[in-house]
């Protein structure tokens, strides 16, 4: 054949044939069938398909298709190549809210992207872009494209999320509109933002951990300040971790919690900072159930400040902040503690109230922080000198409370008191750099006589107190029995002290005379107490407390300070002076300042040293014999002369004896006395003399009462006596008038006895 | 015959007509009932293994091969009667 195809006629018959014998073929299997065979291939297994099956199957397809698209909540249309619409979905007509993009009138056949182009209004940039973006899409140059736009509708705003893709069925090309509403989820990223928000505006750091991964689910802005690490760095980290426990342990307490609902009580924890300080927190949870298990909710709260106020409280509740020390109520009650523990309760007990004198005075003169000061320092003096702060308190503006809690352990209470306030009166309180010494009054009430409590002992200490500073005493105990019965000594103390302020000492002066010319040498300064109350105390009565208590340093000082000012009017007056000898004893040989003491003294005037003369009883020199040297031997330099006094009855060594930096041998009254008892007695006088002189030292014999006395140490060479067969001490008027005479030019002392 | 004898079917059909439909839910319908627990089957649409089914000889569909127990027998059309179908593949019906 040459001719391309078969002349129409007869090949439209013959396909008109062709088919009726093809689907009567079809229909004579299906019968052979009976209609259960849907397909049968050939031997080379080409398939063909049963009639009927075959619109089964394309029927089937197309509903399915149908249903499918319907059945979707999105907003479908189906785009032909030129962007026709070929088919809409159900959803589609149902559409509640219109705009340029989804219109239920939009139909089949319009053109969809010409429509958006047109669109006016609101949205009609969005609609433009789409336009484009659905041009690209068919055009193939855009594999897919998305666009999420709000809606204004009329009952609420909403959200959709447009995307378009490309369609190929066949040969055909085309492209898939979809409007997916997505309101509520845009309105739950609202709501997780503001939730977001929310929680990192909390001060609090808070953590979601999900029980079943035990993975954090969110932290909050503060939790990651708190561990001083980025979001993403907290998120990955392991719950157990960060709160250095284990994942078991973790596990264990929140599924207690889990069974609890909430923890009843928040929980304190300590940890530290990275540079160490102290941070405490605050940490409260709850377990929540949402949709998918258990969330663990904690929340830490820094609570270091209110921790530090609260422990600032408590302090201050029972601590005085400027000193440190406990306050009344602390106090009472560790009085209270002392009082019902076996040690304290069996012994006596001693509650003093220290009032420090004219506070008041300092605070107005020096300023308040001269007056904090002070209190501090008395509050660190009182601690050193009690022996710690435990017994101690500020319970007062300016006054102080002291418990002893063992009266027999500070010994003799009396002698505790005196001393220790002696002490505080030496005391320099330096105050705007100035050194002052402060004076205090106290108030005692002792356990069990005067309270069987805390709280009336300190009542009782205060009444003590008052009458202390009413009376202008120094100490006052609560019942006045105990304050007469703190024997004499008390009282004398307290009057001493008084007798030294008033100038109630009095020195007294007995002549020394030469045996050889009957003349006045030197006259002892013996010390006397003029009270005005019973007249002149004799010294064996007072000087024992003055060493008890201290008060003989000061009571030493005036005694030195007094001889020599009457030593220098003598010479200023122009009668014929004559050294005085005062006597030294052990507290003040002892005392370091002493030489020093005596320095500032003999400066007042240059002839001073020769009018002064130290006795030293020979036991005290020999207590410490090295020192003494050296302190001796200071003193002579200065030009001060010195006797060794009372000497035979102390345990010279002749060795020490001759090295003694001393110019005078004082022999005791006890060998004067006993030298008319025998031929023994004038030896061993007469040998004191004779070592005396061998060593070129002056020899003065003491106690001379009688006339023979007075010849035989004549006739043995002592150089001078004294005594009362010449002259008992006497007032410095009574010795200026008797025994010192004019000094006229080489005018003798007074003569008082035939030589 | 023992009973934890294993019963393997595969069952040829094409794509989801009805006849497919019918003779799948027959043949489950039958394992249930009479090979309860020991039964495997497995479906083949020759749409979409054409060269398995020509492979196997299967010409038409629905085409049920029992693959075990031997002897390998197999019958076409939708299994709705349960009693032939038995017959033909060689298997003796449990009359319960």
């Amino acid at each position: 054949m040459t001719s391309k195809g078969p002349p129409a006629g007869e090949a439209s018959e013959d396909i008109s044939l062709l088919i009726e014998t093809l689907r009567e073929t079809d229909q004579r299997l299906d019968e052979l069938c009976a209609g259960q065979v849907d397909s049968v291939t050939d031997r080379h297994g080409r398939l063909y398909l049963l009639h009927r099956a075959q619109e089964e199957l394309r029927c089937a397809d197309a509903d399915r298709q149908a249903a499918i698209l319907d059945a979707l909540p999105a907003h479908i249309l189906l785009l032909d190549a030129q962007g026709l619409i070929v088919s809409v979905n159900h959803a589609w007509h149902l559409l509640g809210c219109s705009n340029a993009l989804i219109d239920p009138k939009y139909g089949i056949g319009l053109d969809y992207p010409a429509a958006c182009d047109e669109a006016r209004g609101d949205c009609a940039p969005d609609a433009r872009k789409v336009a484009g973006g659905v041009r690209a899409v068919l055009a193939g140059t855009l594999s897919r494209y998305r666009l999420e736009y709000p809606c204004k509708s009329v009952t609420e705003p909403m959200w959709f999320l447009m995307t378009v893709t490309p369609l190929n069925d066949g040969g055909r090309r085309g492209a898939v509109v979809m409007h997916v509403n997505i309101t509520e989820q845009k309105r739950e990223e609202e709501r997780s933002r503001r939730f977001d928000f929310a929680m990192d505006a909390v001060a609090d750091g808070i953590y979601l951990v999900d029980r079943s991964s035990m993975q954090f689910i969110h932290v909050n802005e503060a939790a990651c300040k708190m561990q001083n690490r980025t979001r993403e760095q907290l998120m990955a980290l392991d719950p157990a971790v960060i709160l250095g426990t284990s994942r078991a342990e973790l596990e264990r307490d929140y599924d207690s919690l889990i069974a609890e609902g909430v923890e009843a009580k928040p929980v304190e924890m300590l940890r530290r900072r990275a540079d160490g300080s102290p941070v405490w927190f605050e940490v409260r949870r709850q377990a929540q159930h949402s949709g998918y298990g258990w969330t663990i909710v904690t929340m830490v709260r820094d609570v270091t400040k209110r921790k530090a106020a609260t422990e600032r409280l408590d302090y201050l509740a029972y601590y005085d902040a400027l000193t440190g020390l406990a306050n009344r109520t602390l106090f009472l009650e560790r009085v209270t503690q002392f009082l019902r523990s076996p040690a304290g309760g069996a012994d006596r007990l001693a509650l003093l109230l220290i009032d420090i004198h004219r506070f008041q005075h300092i605070n107005d003169s020096l300023g308040r922080s001269a007056g904090d000061a002070l209190l501090k320092q008395v509050a660190e003096w009182l601690a050193s000198t009690t022996g710690g702060t435990n017994l101690l308190a500020r319970v007062g503006a300016d006054q102080f409370a002291v418990v002893l809690p063992d009266i027999a352990a500070v010994g003799d209470l009396a002698q505790f008191l005196e001393k220790t306030m002696s002490d505080f009166l030496d005391h320099p309180f330096v105050l705007n750099g100035a050194a002052f010494r402060i004076a205090a009054r106290v108030g005692i009430a002792v356990f069990p006589q005067d309270g069987a409590d805390a709280e009336v002992l300190f009542q009782h200490a205060e009444a003590a107190l008052r009458k202390a500073k009413a009376g202008g005493d120094r100490y006052v105990f609560y019942t006045h029995t105990m304050t007469q019965a703190v024997t004499g000594k008390f009282t004398l103390g307290n009057q001493l002290h008084r007798a030294l302020d008033e100038e109630q000492f009095v020195l007294h002066y007995q002549p020394k005379v030469n045996l050889a010319s009957g003349l006045i040498t030197g006259a002892e300064a013996l010390l006397r107490w003029n009270d005005p109350h019973s007249g002149l105390v004799p010294p064996a009565e007072f000087i024992p407390i003055l060493e008890e208590t201290g008060l003989i340093h000061e009571v030493g000082r005036w005694v030195l300070r007094r001889a020599m000012e009457d030593f220098l009017r003598w010479q200023a007056q122009g009668l014929a002076a004559v050294p005085i000898a005062v006597n030294v004893s052990a507290l003040q040989l002892h005392d370091r300042n002493f030489t020093r003491e005596i320095k500032q003294t003999l400066a007042a005037d240059p002839s001073a040293a020769a009018g002064l003369e130290l006795e030293i009883t020979e036991t005290l020199i020999m207590e410490d014999i090295q020192h003494n040297i050296g302190c001796l031997r200071a003193i002579r330099a200065m030009g001060v002369t010195i006797a060794i006094d009372d000497f035979g009855t102390g345990f010279s060594s002749l060795s020490y004896l001759a090295k003694l930096p001393v110019h005078t041998l004082k022999i005791d009254r006890s060998f004067i006395t006993d030298m008319t008892g025998g031929p023994q007695g004038i030896v061993l006088v007469s040998t004191i003399i004779k070592l005396g002189h061998s060593l070129k030292l002056k020899v003065v014999a003491e106690g001379v009462e009688t006339e023979r006395q007075s010849s035989l140490l004549h006739a043995m060479k002592c150089d001078e006596m004294q005594g009362f067969l010449f002259c008992s001490p006497v007032s410095r008027e009574i010795f200026e008038e008797r025994y010192l005479e004019p000094a006229l030019g080489a005018t003798a002392p007074r003569r008082v006895m035939a030589s | 015959m023992s009973q934890s004898t294993i019963f393997k079917f595969r069952l040829y059909v094409a794509d989801s007509t009805q006849n497919a439909t019918e003779a799948t839910a027959n043949l489950r319908a039958l394992c249930r009932t009479h090979f309860a627990g020991r039964h495997k089957i497995e479906i083949v649409d020759v749409f979409r293994e054409p060269t398995r089914a020509q492979a196997e000889g299967v010409r038409m569909t629905p085409t049920l091969i029992k693959l075990a127990p031997a002897p390998v027998k197999r019958i076409v059309g939708t299994l709705s009667q349960t009693q032939r179908v038995l017959e033909t593949l060689g298997l003796k019906a449990d009359t319960a």
